[in-house]
């Protein structure tokens, strides 16, 4: 996934040095691409445009555009290629899904799961493993929504069919975390003893920060306020957790605690990043 | 017949027989292509039938430093595309015979 993101971001810094237009061509394509091959193979995807940008670059100081070098049916040619592009490895499929997965956990855990109380806290099972089902296919919709947009005849109807996909995306995101989180299925539920309970908390923050750092590659700083909000959500879910079980005295300090490992951890985390950036 | 579908026939072969004079990346093939006299031939075929070249093994692709950015992306004939070129080149030869021969004997038909 790291070696993609170089490559893409090696492409994006290519596209810039292009005309205009043959930037907006080239942008279009991109795009279709992309939303036809959401858990595909990214990487060829990347290799395939990066070799077109160059020779465009080259074609454009002799004259040509990209519709002289590539042709007037982008759309064409790119599900042409999509067809005889290397099927992905079983890898890169589950590395995107494998992510989404972990994220719509991490919050569904950090929502509070099903109830807490004195037991400790109890999570639908049955929310884990239809949250994340969902989510991907909304996006794969979306996306597909998107892609079909990209080359539509009526202008109107290419902003529309975009607009459209999002709010199938946003819409049914948010209809189902609703759902979960007001009611949660019956079926299928564990309660994990309070101690446990918060450190499969602190641990699920500690996975999220890693992994927002580790897809971050080194740009974090950006991160701050979102990771900061998920510290602090981990924080009060803790807190909510002790409290059913442990005179008041207690919270502070173990929230303390709390709070000081997370910060610890994420610090450590960020130097890491940084360094691995300065290395790269 | 339209021309296209004539060239249709015979790209898959002309490409091959291109990578086969040496390594190339995409535009140079585009540049040989017109050069001969294909001057219709765009990215928008040439893309595509470079992927399905590689995907069947006839081609492989190697990266290669660039001065203006990212490696740049580099074919040649595998052994199975010099076989396939050969071939090609067999059945063209085999071809051009046929046909020459039909178009001598309609037209000599003609002038009588």
């Amino acid at each position: 996934m790291m070696k993609n993101d170089m490559a893409v971001h090696a492409l994006n810094q290519l596209v810039t040095r292009l005309t205009p237009a043959d930037r907006a061509y080239v942008g279009d394509l991109r795009a279709y691409l992309n939303g036809r091959s959401l858990f595909g193979n990214a990487a060829a995807v990347t290799s395939a445009v990066t070799a077109m940008v160059q020779d465009l670059l080259e074609a454009e100081a002799e004259g040509e555009t990209a519709q002289t070098l590539l042709g007037d049916s982008p759309q064409g040619m790119a599900r042409e290629l999509l067809s005889n592009l290397p099927r992905p490895r079983l890898r890169d499929h589950l590395i995107p899904i494998s992510v989404m997965m972990a994220f719509s956990w991490i919050f569904l855990l950090l929502s509070g799961g099903a109830r807490i109380d004195a037991r400790g806290l109890t999570i639908s099972a049955a929310a884990f493993l239809i949250l994340p089902l969902v989510l991907c296919l909304a996006l794969a919709a979306a996306f597909q929504l998107l892609a079909a947009s990209v080359y539509a005849k009526n202008p109107r109807l290419r902003k529309q069919r975009a607009i459209a996909g999002l709010m199938v995306l946003g819409v049914g995101a948010c209809g189902v975390l609703l759902w979960l989180g007001v009611w949660p299925p019956q079926w299928w539920r564990l309660t994990v003893p309070t101690g446990w309970s918060v450190v499969l908390i602190v641990t699920a923050v500690l996975v999220y920060v890693g992994l927002q750092l580790w897809l971050a590659h080194g740009t974090w700083t950006r991160l701050v306020p979102s990771l900061g909000l998920v510290v602090l959500m981990g924080w009060f879910i803790s807190w909510r957790l002790l409290s059913a079980t442990n005179p008041p005295i207690l919270y502070p300090l173990v929230g303390g605690v709390v709070t000081a490992m997370l910060l610890v951890a994420f610090a450590a985390a960020a130097v890491v990043a940084r360094r691995g950036t300065r290395q790269a | 017949m339209k021309q296209t579908q004539l060239i249709k026939g015979v790209l898959e072969g002309a490409v091959l027989a291109i990578i086969g004079d040496g390594e190339k990346y995409g535009y140079e093939m585009i540049q040989a292509l017109r050069a001969a006299g294909f001057e219709s031939i765009v990215g928008g075929t040439l893309y595509p039938l470079l992927a399905k070249l590689e995907k069947n093994g006839e081609v492989a692709s190697q990266l290669r430093p660039s001065d203006t950015g990212p490696d740049r992306k580099y074919y040649h004939l595998t052994g199975a595309g010099r076989q396939s070129l050969a071939a090609f080149a067999q059945q063209w030869e085999q071809l051009v015979a046929q046909v020459a021969t039909l178009l001598k004997g309609s037209l000599h038909d003609d002038e009588k």
